[in-house]
């Protein structure tokens, strides 16, 4: 159960963090049309200043949801290094607009570099582009508690056998990578070798990886099936819920004032 | 009142049937316990009992009555408020994410207002000893919290029988005596339990009958003072291995171990020598495993060391060759395709010559006695025998030290002599095996010596006799033997 834990906590660096705060209060559905409306933003708009404009709500809503907004980015710097190298290649290569700055570089061969008004801008959007992306999925991520989420899509209409799949994944995805942990263990201490990856190595390493896997996966099967026909699963078309509906005034509110916004500068000032 | 009436049933495919002509009367609100070998046909008789095998799940004759109503009659999802199972690993039965919604699954596909449940999910939990457990996520539960909210979330339905397969298979002996409690508590409300089980010293106290099953057929009915008079008697000897202790072949010097900043192991310091059966002990969640994966070289300490007599540092490949480590679940160390394949796992990846490998692998079908299974499927092997062949598949490459994770969860007796006769026998050459177990009878008649850890630390180790006296000191009596009355 140790172990359980730590993968509790491993999945949390990225997975939903408890809180009080207006986002984590919002209906995961409202919190879906923010999502979306963020993401059209970053993906439609051609001005620059539109971006910075996204980019700057999507750090306001972290930093207000109280979600630990530099522990995560800290945790995503692998992201966060790719976007600035995508800004400098832009930067560096990108020779339209203005010239602003040139120089060479001796690297046995020269190398001229041209910094222009149109490379900056180029680097900008594509930085600010994914930036929204990534921390307006990181402010659903943070804030949505998992199965919350798959209720509020049930009350919306996804019928509810199709909203338990999404229920089943979330709850044995983290008990599938801890078994995929002990598999890993078990193969260590049989004296499987895999410090040395070769092509026929790795062949290997799957094969020996998924057969125990599936063969738990199966079983777990027979035994959930079980245990969800044995309480009555499928036994009436209706099914009530235990969790209140809570699509409230704020969520209809910020869900009008997300598409609104979206529809309003993408037609104005896109 | 349950009654079967000349039950039979053979499960598709041939063979001989799982049960035959079962005729029992189980009253109401009894607490009914079924004992048997493994492979004598409990966990089918359940599944007949509660609905889930049927005349179109095999070869089904007879019937199954509760309160005069052949529940084969009726659609399965249809009995939910007749029949309750809990199958044996609650952890997979669990569909949600959280306690509540998951008290609450059976109620919501029944169509129960929101008010009703809300006060039904209250009584579930209270009745099923769990209400501290209310709002936890179900990922961190651990396995006696788990056994909990399994449980209620089936009486949460009310139903008038209640299945358990094997609920203490994985439970700490104080989380096994306080499922008794709650199984009492539910009896006492009216409903009939039915408990399959190997270990039932547990529940002595508050059954009120039992049945033995031996090849699938009763072969004895107790009274409840016959259940007390079994459950009181001395477990099997296992006689242990007289070898002289010798030096140590590893030692663990104050080793922590953290989890994400919570401690796993703190400080702990054991000898292992040569020729001993050390066996660990402890609560669930206490760092048996842990220790088990540490000495395994799989999981770096934080602190403290492991030294070895010559004062060497092992890498993981290198410990591989000389510690073998037999795992809680069996199928998540069966790799090949064959019986056979998979016992030349190891040789071959050690590097054993071709022709000595295969003598080997001869040599330990016949010891396991699966030499007539060997171009079978492992997946294929009953629980028993594929734990014989987690162990021979260590054992056929001579570790000098045996690690054995809970390696007896659902094994009947008699295989559980037979693993331990191919482990003696090692350890009579001068092997060691540390085995972790919550079963002291086992602990007392088989280790030469216990370590017993309570949250992450050493809590006592030392001969069986002399632990057992502190944690009867200590006033843990549900970790004694049975019939323990001093060293």
């Amino acid at each position: 159960m140790v172990s359980a834990l730590r993968m509790v906590r491993a999945l949390s660096v990225l997975g939903y963090v408890q809180g009080q705060s207006f986002a984590h209060r919002l209906d995961p559905l409202t919190k879906i049309v923010m999502l979306l409306s963020l993401c059209a933003l970053a993906v439609l708009a051609r001005s620059l200043c539109l971006m910075l404009a996204g980019l700057g709500l999507a750090l306001l809503l972290l930093w207000r949801s109280k979600v630990g907004l530099s522990r995560s980015l800290a945790r995503l710097r692998f992201l966060v290094w790719l976007v600035a190298i995508l800004f400098l290649l832009q930067v560096l290569f990108n020779r339209s607009g203005r010239p602003l700055l040139g120089f060479d570089l001796h690297l046995g061969v020269s190398i001229d570099f041209m910094l222009t008004s149109g490379g900056l801008a180029a680097g900008a959007r594509i930085a600010s582009r994914l930036l929204i992306i990534l921390l307006s999925s990181l402010f659903f991520v943070r804030t949505t508690e998992p199965s919350r989420l798959a209720y509020s899509l049930m009350r919306h209409g996804v019928p509810y056998r199709y909203g338990f799949m999404l229920v089943l994944a979330l709850r044995f995805i983290p008990v599938f990578h801890l078994e995929a942990n002990t598999v890993r263990k078990a193969q260590l201490a049989r004296g499987l070798r895999i410090d040395a990856p070769g092509p026929r190595t790795l062949v290997r390493l799957a094969r020996y990886t998924f057969m125990p896997l599936i063969v738990s996966a199966l079983g777990r099967i027979s035994v959930i099936s079980m245990s969800m026909e044995g309480r009555g699963f499928g036994l009436s078309r209706k099914r009530t819920s235990l969790r209140e509906s809570r699509f409230g005034l704020p969520d209809w509110v910020v869900s009008l004032a997300s598409l609104g916004t979206l529809v309003g500068v993408l037609l104005l000032v896109r | 009142m349950i009654e079967f009436q000349g039950l039979s049933f053979r499960y598709p495919g041939g063979g001989l049937p799982a049960l035959r002509d079962i005729s029992l009367r189980i009253p109401d609100g009894a607490v009914y316990l079924i004992i048997g070998e493994s492979g004598s046909g409990k966990t089918t008789l359940a599944k007949v009992l509660s609905g889930f095998l049927g005349p179109e799940d095999g070869d089904m004759t007879g019937r199954v009555t509760i309160d005069g109503m052949d529940i084969h009659g009726v659609p399965r999802r249809n009995l939910v408020d007749l029949v309750g199972l809990v199958q044996q690993d609650p952890e997979s039965q669990m569909v949600t994410l959280n306690v509540e919604d998951e008290v609450a699954f059976g109620l919501e596909n029944r169509g129960m207002e929101r008010g009703e449940m809300a006060s039904r999910i209250s009584w579930a939990l209270q009745a099923a000893g769990a209400e501290g457990l209310a709002g936890r996520s179900i990922a961190t539960l651990s396995g006696g919290e788990l056994q909990k909210i399994a449980i209620a979330s089936i009486i949460a339905l009310r139903p008038r029988v209640l299945v358990l397969d094997e609920p203490t298979s994985s439970l700490d002996p104080p989380s096994a005596w306080k499922l008794e409690e709650v199984l009492g508590e539910l009896s006492s409300k009216g409903i009939t339990v039915v408990v399959i089980e190997h270990r039932y010293s547990w529940m002595a106290h508050i059954s009120t009958g039992m049945a033995v099953l031996s090849e699938g057929q009763i072969s004895a009915v107790c009274s409840p003072a016959m259940v007390e008079r079994v459950s009181r008697r001395s477990p099997p000897s296992m006689s242990r291995v007289e070898t002289p202790a010798l030096k140590p072949i590893l030692s663990l010097d104050r080793i922590s171990f953290a989890y994400e900043g919570r401690m796993a192991l703190r400080d702990v310091s054991l000898d292992i020598h040569a020729g001993e059966v050390i066996g660990v002990m402890g609560d669930n969640g206490s760092g048996k495993s842990t220790l088990l994966y540490i000495i395994m070289g799989l999981l770096k300490p934080c602190g403290g060391s492991i030294r070895f007599p010559d004062g060497g540092v092992r890498t993981t490949s290198l410990l591989a060759r000389h510690v073998g480590m037999v795992f809680q679940n069996p199928n998540h160390q069966i790799f090949e395709s064959t019986v056979n394949e998979e016992i030349l796992f190891g040789p071959r990846n050690f590097g054993m010559p071709k022709q000595e490998a295969e003598s080997r692998t001869n040599g330990m079908l016949e010891v396991i006695g699966l030499r007539s299974r060997r171009d079978s499927s492992p997946h294929l092997l009953s629980l028993g025998e594929k734990r014989r062949l987690n162990v021979g598949s260590v054992a056929v490459y001579d570790p000098d030290l045996y690690l054995l994770d809970e390696p007896f969860v659902g094994q009947d007796p008699a295989n559980v002599e037979r693993i331990m006769a191919i482990v003696r026998e090692r350890v009579k050459r001068g092997a060691s095996c540390m085995v972790v177990t919550h079963d002291p009878d086992f602990a007392l008649q088989t280790c030469d010596r216990i370590a017993f850890l309570r949250e992450a630390r050493m809590f006592v180790q030392g001969v069986p006799s002399e632990v057992f006296s502190f944690l009867q000191k200590e006033g843990e009596g549900w970790y004694l033997p049975s019939g323990w009355s001093g060293p």
